[in-house]
């Protein structure tokens, strides 16, 4: 179940690329080159297709984030090792944006005394481990991108349904996250711990 | 509170002018003093008994609640129905039936208890378990999805275990060391069961301690002054949750909380199950009893050993507002306000009726 699922939320992540590639303008300029016509119906057909078999869903999430959130899994863009989201208190639906001023530290420990005492925070981060060998030689580096939920005790129970909410939605629309951890203090949040769950 | 009780002197004179409603719902049968004719739950574990007697209460709830006015709201209003786990096909039918044929509400989202309670504690990856008033459910979810060939409920061959049953115990025993409650005997049995019971880590150790010493005993006082001592009553109470067969009698076939909690744990698949017992979330009055939680980490921790369970890890969570932990969850789906997957609407109702085999509320987005 969870594998169909997984396929769904990559041809997503793959069509709101697409929608903001620059290739979409020369779409525009040369309409009769039979080449780029295939490919710009078959790409509505998969967006037609996209749009039936998408749900509803209780959460909302701009499209900037996404691809931020593409570029840190490219290794490129502003953020290398972490992106920090939260849900927009002042937006009036649910929608989850960039924390432009937490996600400017580079390691998890820099960031875990900066992070609020009373409302969640979803981390995406870029977790580099080495790789437990059972003989003498090394296994070498491996990197993955987890998902941390930090959803602390003082939050208030909508809060907390939010950030369940979210969990969901982000899991089902961002692709490539191997784990989610949720912490409620910093004691769950060590090394050795985030390692474990990605093995 | 799902109560209802009709007075036995309804046709006097005295009392008649000062009541509008000939029966007496929820907290009300303790405030007035009348000897009740029928005094009866309407709903028994999720199960209505009693539809008509559902269709006053529901009218009375809606009274009370503030700025709902009956004529507008019901058009307009979308209703979330909580309801147990493995809810019987008639009883879903016929809240269907009432909800829109009867009040004639716009919309209905039907979702299981245990899961509005996990998403309430902010998780989506858990083990809930939920020990109500009338029932004991459990259900292990993961990433959203619940594991519905796993989930089970606690029942004997009459009824379900919960915690109506504890307060049944406590006033058998009183019953049985000269105590007779008459009128208020539920309610005052239900006080001492919430203010003095207590789950005990090892049950022998108490019974031995108890003879020694009353340095287990406490007074409770009653509400004619006098006051009583009870002493082995408070952890005998906690254990009938664990050994309801030995307690109850030998109708409680499934064993106790700890054996439903450890058999559904081994049942869900390997890979999930330091996930599940990591946060095993509680749910429900009973749940909040002292020593309850510590007891089920002590019992997972013994009985289950690292080849079935990969880190021995136990964390069960137990929060200030779990009793009403799946009532609050199901608030929040309501006030939300935003689409979900599994909205039944009126128009639709009326049109083709319930359609049951419509893929049905177990995951929410």
């Amino acid at each position: 179940m969870i594998d169909e699922t997984r396929l769904q939320t990559e041809q997503a992540v793959t069509i709101t690329l697409i929608d903001f590639c620059p290739l979409q303008n020369s779409f525009k300029d040369s309409p009769e080159d039979t080449h780029f016509t295939l490919l710009r119906d078959k790409l509505r057909e998969i967006q037609k297709a996209h749009l039936f078999n998408s749900k509803p869903s209780m959460l909302l999430m701009k499209r900037q984030s996404k691809i931020v959130f593409q570029d840190l899994k490219l290794g490129k863009g502003g953020y290398k090792n972490l992106l920090v989201l939260q849900l927009d208190p002042s937006l009036q639906e649910p929608t989850l944006t960039i924390d432009h001023q937490l996600s400017q530290h580079t390691t998890l420990e820099q960031l875990i005394p900066h992070l609020p005492s009373n409302s969640p925070r979803f981390i995406c981060y870029n977790l580099h481990y080495e790789m437990p060998s059972y003989s003498t030689s090394r296994e070498g580096e491996r990197s993955k991108i987890i998902l941390i939920t930090w959803c602390p005790k003082e939050c208030g129970v909508r809060e907390r349904f939010k950030t369940a909410l979210g969990v969901q939605f982000l899991l089902n629309n961002l692709n490539g996250l191997s784990a989610t951890v949720h912490a409620t203090s910093s004691r769950a949040l060590t090394h050795q711990s985030l390692v474990k769950q990605v093995l | 509170p799902s109560m209802i009780g009709r007075p036995k002197n309804s046709p006097n004179a005295v009392f008649q002018p000062q009541h509008e409603f000939k029966c007496h719902i929820g907290e009300e049968l303790h405030q007035f003093p009348f000897r009740y004719d029928e005094f009866k739950p309407i709903i028994s574990c999720g199960i209505v008994q009693d539809w008509d007697e559902m269709i006053i209460l529901l009218e009375y709830c809606l009274k009370k609640v503030p700025k709902f006015d009956m004529q507008e709201g019901k058009y307009t209003r979308r209703v979330v129905l909580n309801e147990p786990l493995l809810n019987p096909i008639k009883n879903k039918q016929k809240w269907f039936e009432i909800l829109f044929e009867y009040f004639e509400f716009h919309s209905l989202v039907p979702q299981v208890q245990p899961l509005a309670a996990l998403y309430a504690s902010g998780r989506t990856t858990g083990l809930v378990l939920d020990v109500g008033e009338d029932c004991t459910q459990i259900l292990p979810v993961y990433d959203g999805y619940a594991l519905s060939n796993v989930m089970n409920k606690m029942r004997s061959w009459g009824g379900r275990v919960g915690g109506g049953d504890l307060t049944k115990f406590v006033a058998n025993l009183k019953y049985e060391s000269g105590w007779e409650f008459s009128n208020s005997g539920r309610e005052i049995s239900k006080k001492i069961k919430e203010r003095l019971a207590y789950v005990a880590p090892n049950y022998w150790k108490e019974v031995e301690l108890n003879a020694e010493s009353s340095q287990l005993s406490r007074t409770f006082e009653l509400p004619d002054k006098t006051t009583i001592t009870i002493d082995d009553l408070r952890f005998k109470c906690g254990e009938v949750l664990f050994r309801p067969s030995e307690f109850l009698g030998v109708d409680y076939v499934d064993g106790g909380i700890d054996d439903l909690l450890i058999n559904t744990l081994l049942k869900s698949p390997i890979d999930c199950r330091n996930d599940f017992s990591n946060n095993i979330v509680l749910c429900g009055g009973t749940a909040l009893m002292p020593g309850f939680k510590e007891r089920l980490e002590l019992e997972v921790q013994s009985r289950i050993l690292p080849p079935h369970l990969p880190t021995p890890k136990v964390n069960v969570i137990q929060q200030v507002e779990s009793s009403y932990l799946s009532w609050i969850g199901g608030a929040i789906i309501g006030s939300l306000g935003l689409t979900t997957h599994y909205i039944f609407s009126r128009e639709g109702y009326m049109e083709s009726g319930v359609d049951i085999n419509r893929p049905y509320s177990l995951n929410l987005s």
